[in-house]
């Protein structure tokens, strides 16, 4: 790995453009606080260097603070509403929601929300700004019909009455002309057209003392359908045509942003194929018509996870002969990404080697919130972006001085997007007298560009419709208006001008002494209990290529399953062999190559059955003596090896269960946090000292297993669910006998073989492999203590029914079924979101999970586009061989399954409307159903349970939601339930109203993490309770008093 | 009598949302009340220790709820909010196996399992047979007034394993048999319900008082919804940034 000196040598140009690659993928999550030790020098050469920029940053400070005129609305507005209030929050979610909603109830829903419950009153008379003074923005936007000079009674009183139903239209309309004039801050006009006149007009203003260049950015999200992708590629042409025009006719050099995700409906590094083949030549045509017309084009920056085909794609269509020697297309780099140095050393070297000079606009970075969370949730090593804002102004002053030196000037044309003095200061004195472009975003920066004028400044503009400027725009506010930003800092009067001159260097080490002295590592984020699982970079290209590398030799490998009855597989002889004599048995196959046997399963019999009880009775009293504190480790000892092993539990996953590569590793990652957690929770539990009744004799009680525990588990979680399970019974210190479902039982063999491997005695821990009548014989036995069943409502109906056949007393029951999976989407919900999310809830796992969507419930006023978005987006899914690593859905893991969705399918082509079914390749060999979409008229359409991937959709009046709401509750399935909402008092209203297991709020309803979104269902859809949650040990163990 | 059950569930679905706190404070009250609500009759001393015992489970009770129930912040991914929350499972039936004679070891033993049932946020349909003393009235009247209407319905008319075949049931909570087979029966019949599979608990009418109502006696009776919020920027919410 080169160090970040390595690319300060001249030497490093000539690098090998693969070494340089594989120096980006080093980089990808390297440890923090090293590689900011290593920056820190970069970043502040010389005392001489840091005392010439402070002195500059605090002349330009000084005159900002000074002029009290200057300040423009949108700076005014932060600096009133910053982040840390609640009211800046309520507005920040105001802003991004209420242009799309259609409906004026809706409107009028979230406006009174976000407006009566934060206390404007605090903001009065507190800015410099007349409009912001104005008071607050509610009175602001409706001062026409309120004196702003005499507000009556209380603020508060006056929005609250303000927000009645008879002035509801008034307030809506100025409210909504409001967020328009905040918009307009942030955007140069709807079209290109009016862009460039008004573009003509911002640069000619008299502020500016020399006219700034624009770089228009045509406003617009991630595709997620070709059509939309389609319509972007349109728009990015046309723009290129008007720009070329204008720059021609008015002597201008006006350039273009493009956004890679928005030209391609499937921009993810699992599709990186289809990517770099279809999306390549779209952008060819573009950016040949670009250089064409000599309008300069700059690649915008997005998500992390991104980064690599981004770069991809770059030097496939940079490396054209078409392109060659033009210079006008650029890369934007984000300076809070570990990786931007190496990027940028990378792209020095890809210039030099094309001779061609590549534009580069170093930015600070815009997706930080999610960029952190997705990395927690991923259970990555560390971050991809610097947890602190000291340490990326560090890294971006590096990257600037980077930019700056004599070997790498000829090849990277630098543009510095910065609204930070200090910043600029630091920039210039790095110049020392070269030239050098800033860049600005419009609406931000004003007074710092006006009181400290650039020979050469780009400003970013903004072009689209109001809607479609909301997530942009959002994503600015935040970037520009959190605690740690320089606009919020300086506009902050309590902040003094040492703190907003200091050195990056300065604060960083004032508060950063060790490597994790700042965020916990994804690893850590649950403290000393226990370690979050560790999740693999499936985004990097590298890790990707390494894993499918040391999966492949399990593909080839053959398996087997059978009973293992006090640590022995009883259908192997002396020798290791196998002996199949009067055993039933069957082979494997893989469910999505129906020809290809994997392996062979061998079913128990009754005398196993009886052996195997025999075993864990006995064995529960030495197994309970133990302490927790063995049995944690034990299972401590299994999340390590489990990990250990993951490549191997991960193919057969893949083969066995027909999930996908992220699926299949998703569900080993569960598998470990389960164990980990279990064991933090076991030693809690047995060491916590219960509340006793009080009375005259003292209790005290002492916490032990209860017997012997059956655990069957289902097919659609063969690991998590599996492992879960006997986990909590382990460790509680009861011994176990584990049925796995029929279709998964080479891993559930190859888990038991695990953990007697790694010291759980054998008779703690039976397996009993076979087809359902084998959970129905075992259930039957007597003096079982309980049974743990995840699976169809039949199912454990039917056990319960075979456990109360045997002998009194009987075992306890934990039943987890399976739900009817609503989503409800309002008319504030951001479309996208809900779109992305309705297609991972309802088609990941091809729909098997009982966590899984089926039911999606829009309110009509949107149903129209997000219906149409969804069934776009569901001919982009790749249904097919989950070994290949594009596929995003396998097959349903069973023939009986399979059968009964395709009934069911039929069922819905006569009662149900078909709205899209993904097309399936004629040539699949496996049990595959196709996601498909229909639209149902009621609730009551749905026939029962259905295990794949088949989505029902449902428009709803808002007026009917009420009735939508006891309907879901009276099919009695209360399993998950997901609600995308921007309004807080709808949301509230209905988690209250509904009877779910879990509720999710603009959540993928999924993926639940053990320990903090603890799992399960009621009525039907189970018993509690849930696990992964604090309460789930408790059904597993006993308080014995003493 | 209109039908019990309509009315039983309309008000477990506003008692089952109160705050755990605010549950507590329903029954601390009326336990505090009690000795003033019986305070005109002569008591025995049996009847006087049942009502004592009462009393004593139902602080322990409350106790325990407010220990255990109330909601709980659950440490996770930055940018994602968890909560747990425990409320009432639905409708339970309270009633004993054995009803040949009264025993008012078993009418107490109901009592404090109906008051577990209506801390944890359920509804109550108890099911006693047997003439009541004066005391047990005052007791029954005084329990059900602190009560929102119907909350808690005495019945002796509904055939008791009728009631249990109900779809709206939610759990039973009952006094075993003394014969082991008839308990075994009576499980049976409930395995043989379709629909949800329905919360048993049981009582034994010969282990002691603290064994009964155990530190983890209420957990049956509770029921949890997980609620998680995303609040990062696209999510809706913008906490991540502003801390």
């Amino acid at each position: 790995m080169l160090s970040v000196d390595d690319y300060f040598s001249p030497t490093s140009v000539d690098l090998d453009l693969d070494t340089l690659w594989q120096n980006i993928a080093d980089n990808y999550l390297t440890e923090e606080h090293h590689l900011v030790k290593q920056l820190q020098y970069y970043a502040s050469i010389s005392s001489w260097e840091m005392s010439k920029t402070t002195h500059l940053a605090a002349t330009i400070v000084g005159k900002i603070r000074a002029d009290h005129h200057h300040t423009n609305l949108t700076e005014a507005f932060l600096q009133e509403y910053h982040l840390s209030s609640q009211e800046g929050m309520m507005l920040m979610c105001l802003a991004e929601a209420l242009m799309r909603i259609p409906d004026p109830e809706t409107a009028d829903a979230l406006i009174r929300d976000k407006l009566t419950h934060s206390d404007w009153s605090s903001h009065l008379q507190h800015s410099d700004s007349f409009l912001v003074n104005a008071s607050t923005w509610g009175l602001l936007l409706t001062g026409r019909i309120t004196p702003l000079d005499n507000p009556p009674q209380s603020v508060k009183q006056t929005i609250k009455s303000l927000v009645s139903s008879l002035t509801e239209p008034i307030v809506r309309k100025a409210l909504n002309h409001a967020m328009r004039l905040m918009a307009h801050q942030f955007v140069m006009g709807q079209n290109i057209t009016n862009a460039l006149q008004q573009g003509l007009k911002y640069a000619n203003d008299s502020r500016f003392r020399n006219k700034p260049h624009l770089n228009f950015d045509m406003l617009g999200e991630t595709a997620i359908t070709s059509e939309a992708a389609q319509h972007c590629l349109g728009t990015y042409i046309q723009g290129i045509h008007h720009i070329a025009k204008h720059n021609q006719q008015n002597q201008r050099q006006d350039s273009l942003s493009i956004k890679l995700s928005a030209l391609h409906p499937r921009f993810a590094p699992s599709q990186s194929q289809r990517v770099l083949t279809e999306l390549k030549d779209n952008l060819l045509q573009l950016l040949a018509l670009a250089k064409n017309l000599n309008v300069a084009v700059t690649l915008d920056a997005e998500e992390s996870e991104r980064l690599d085909l981004s770069l991809q794609v770059f030097k496939e269509v940079f490396q054209t002969t078409n392109l060659m020697g033009w210079g006008q297309l650029g890369v934007a780099v984000q300076a809070y990404s570990k990786r931007a140095l190496s990027v940028l050393a990378w792209l020095t070297a890809l210039a030099k080697k094309h001779h061609t000079p590549i534009q580069i606009r170093l930015v600070k970075g815009a997706y930080w919130d999610s960029e952190i969370k997705n990395s927690q949730h991923l259970g990555l090593v560390n971050y991809p972006v610097f947890t602190s804002k000291p340490a990326t102004d560090i890294n971006y002053l590096c990257c600037a001085r980077y930019l700056l030196s004599g070997h790498v000037r000829p090849h990277l044309q630098a543009q510095f997007a910065t609204h930070n003095a200090h910043t600029v200061a630091a920039i210039e004195v790095m110049a020392n007298g070269q030239d050098i472009e800033f860049q600005k975003l419009l609406g931000m920066g004003e007074a710092l560009y006006h009181h400290h004028p650039q020979p050469h400044l780009r400003v970013y503009a903004p072009v689209g419709s109001y809607q479609r400027l909301l997530p942009y725009l959002v994503r600015r506010l935040l970037e520009n208006s959190a605690n740690s930003s320089f606009l919020s800092a300086i506009a902050n009067k309590n902040v003094p001008m040492s703190e907003l001159i200091e050195h990056p260097v300065d604060q960083y080490f004032a508060s950063h002494h060790t490597s994790h002295s700042g965020f916990p590592l994804p690893a850590d984020i649950f403290g000393s209990v226990r370690k979050n699982s560790v999740g693999i970079n499936f985004a990097c290209s590298r890790t990707l290529a390494h894993w499918q590398q040391r999966i492949a030799p399990y593909f080839d490998e053959q398996y087997i399953s059978g009973p293992i009855i006090d640590g022995e597989a009883v259908f192997l002889n002396a020798e290791g062999d196998i002996h199949l004599a009067g055993r039933t048995h069957k082979e494997v196959v893989k469910p999505y190559q129906l020809d290809e046997v994997i392996g062979k399963q061998i079913e128990a019999s009754q005398e196993d059955i009886n052996q195997s009880c025999t075993v864990a009775l006995n064995g529960f009293h030495l197994w309970s003596q133990t302490s927790i504190e063995l049995r944690a480790s034990l299972l401590n000892k299994l999340a390590d090896k489990l990990e250990l092993q993951a490549p191997k539990l991960t193919a057969m996953c893949m083969m066995e269960a027909g999930k996908t590569l992220f699926d299949a590793h998703n569900e080993l990652r569960k598998a470990v946090d389960y164990c980990r957690y279990y064991a933090s929770q076991g030693l809690s539990l047995f060491h916590q000292v219960p509340v006793s009744m009080p009375s005259l004799t003292p209790i005290h009680w002492r916490r032990k297993g209860q017997g012997v525990w059956v655990c069957i588990s289902p097919c659609s979680a063969p690991l998590d669910l599996f492992v879960g399970q006997i986990c909590a019974a382990l460790v509680c210190g009861n011994t176990v006998i584990a049925k796995p479902a029929p279709q998964s039982s080479l891993i559930a063999y190859q888990v038991i073989k695990l953990m007697l491997s790694i010291g759980f005695p054998p008779y703690a821990i039976q397996l009993l492999s076979g087809a359902d009548t084998v959970a129905e014989q075992l259930t039957q036995q007597a003096n079982l203590a309980g049974i743990a069943v995840t699976g169809r409502l039949t199912t454990a109906q039917n056990i319960q029914q075979a456990c109360y056949r045997s002998a009194a007393p009987f075992a306890k029951l934990i039943a987890e079924t399976s739900g009817v999976n609503c989503m409800l989407v309002d008319s504030t919900a951001l479309h996208v979101q809900v779109v992305k999310d309705a297609l991972r809830s309802a088609f990941s796992a091809a729909g098997q999970r009982c966590s899984s969507l089926r039911i999606l419930c829009v309110q009509d006023d949107v149903a129209d586009s997000i219906i149409k978005q969804l069934s776009d987006a569901m001919i982009e899914l790749a249904v097919g061989n989950p070994e290949q690593i594009h596929q995003d859905i396998g097959p349903i893991i069973n023939k009986e399954t399979w059968l009964q969705l395709q009934q069911y399918l039929n069922h819905l082509n006569n009662n149900a409307r078909l709205i899209r079914q993904t097309p399936l390749h004629h040539d699949l060999n496996g049990y595959f159903i196709a996601p498909s979409l229909y639209e149902i008229e009621q609730i009551s359409d749905i026939r029962g349970e259905s295990f794949g991937p088949i989505l029902h959709v449902l428009r709803y009046e808002k007026h009917q939601l009420p009735n939508l709401i006891r309907q879901i509750n009276q099919m009695g399935h209360a399993r998950t339930c997901a609600i995308y909402s921007r309004n807080q008092t709808t949301i509230n209203q209905l988690v209250s109203q509904l009877q779910m297991g879990n509720i999710y709020v603009n959540n993928c309803q999924t993926d639940a993490a053990i320990g903090c979104q603890p799992f399960g269902g009621k009525g039907l859809s189970g018993t509690g309770p849930k696990s992964g949650g604090p309460t789930y040990l408790t059904a597993f163990s006993q308080l014995e008093p003493y | 009598m209109s039908d019990p059950w309509q009315a039983a569930f309309a008000q477990f679905q506003i008692w089952g949302k109160y705050p755990q706190n605010q549950r507590d404070h329903v029954l601390r009250s009326w336990i505090s009340e009690l000795p003033s609500h019986i305070e005109h009759l002569k008591l025995s001393s049996e009847a006087q220790q049942a009502i004592d015992e009462i009393c004593l489970c139902g602080e322990y009770f409350c106790t325990l709820a407010e220990l255990n129930f109330n909601m709980q912040t659950l440490t996770g991914i930055t940018g994602e909010r968890n909560e747990l929350h425990f409320h009432g499972k639905g409708i339970f039936t309270v009633g004993e196996l054995d009803q040949t004679k009264p025993s008012l070891c078993n009418f107490t033993r109901l009592i404090n399992l109906t008051v577990a049932a209506l801390l944890c946020g359920n509804s109550v349909l108890l099911h006693y047979i047997h003439p009541l003393e004066k005391w047990q009235k005052c007791l029954l009247i005084s329990l059900s007034k602190s009560l929102p209407n119907d909350l808690l319905q005495l019945t002796s008319r509904l055939d008791w394993l009728q009631m249990n075949r109900h779809s709206r049931l939610t759990g039973v909570a009952f006094i075993e048999h003394s014969k082991p087979n008839e308990t075994a029966q009576f499980r049976r019949l409930l395995s043989q319900r379709t629909g949800p599979i329905i919360c048993q608990v049981s009582v034994s009418h010969q282990a002691s008082l603290e064994q009964v109502f155990h530190p983890e006696c209420l957990l049956p009776f509770i029921s949890e919804t997980c609620i998680s919020q995303n609040c990062t920027a696209i999510g809706g919410n913008i906490e991540l940034l502003s801390r």
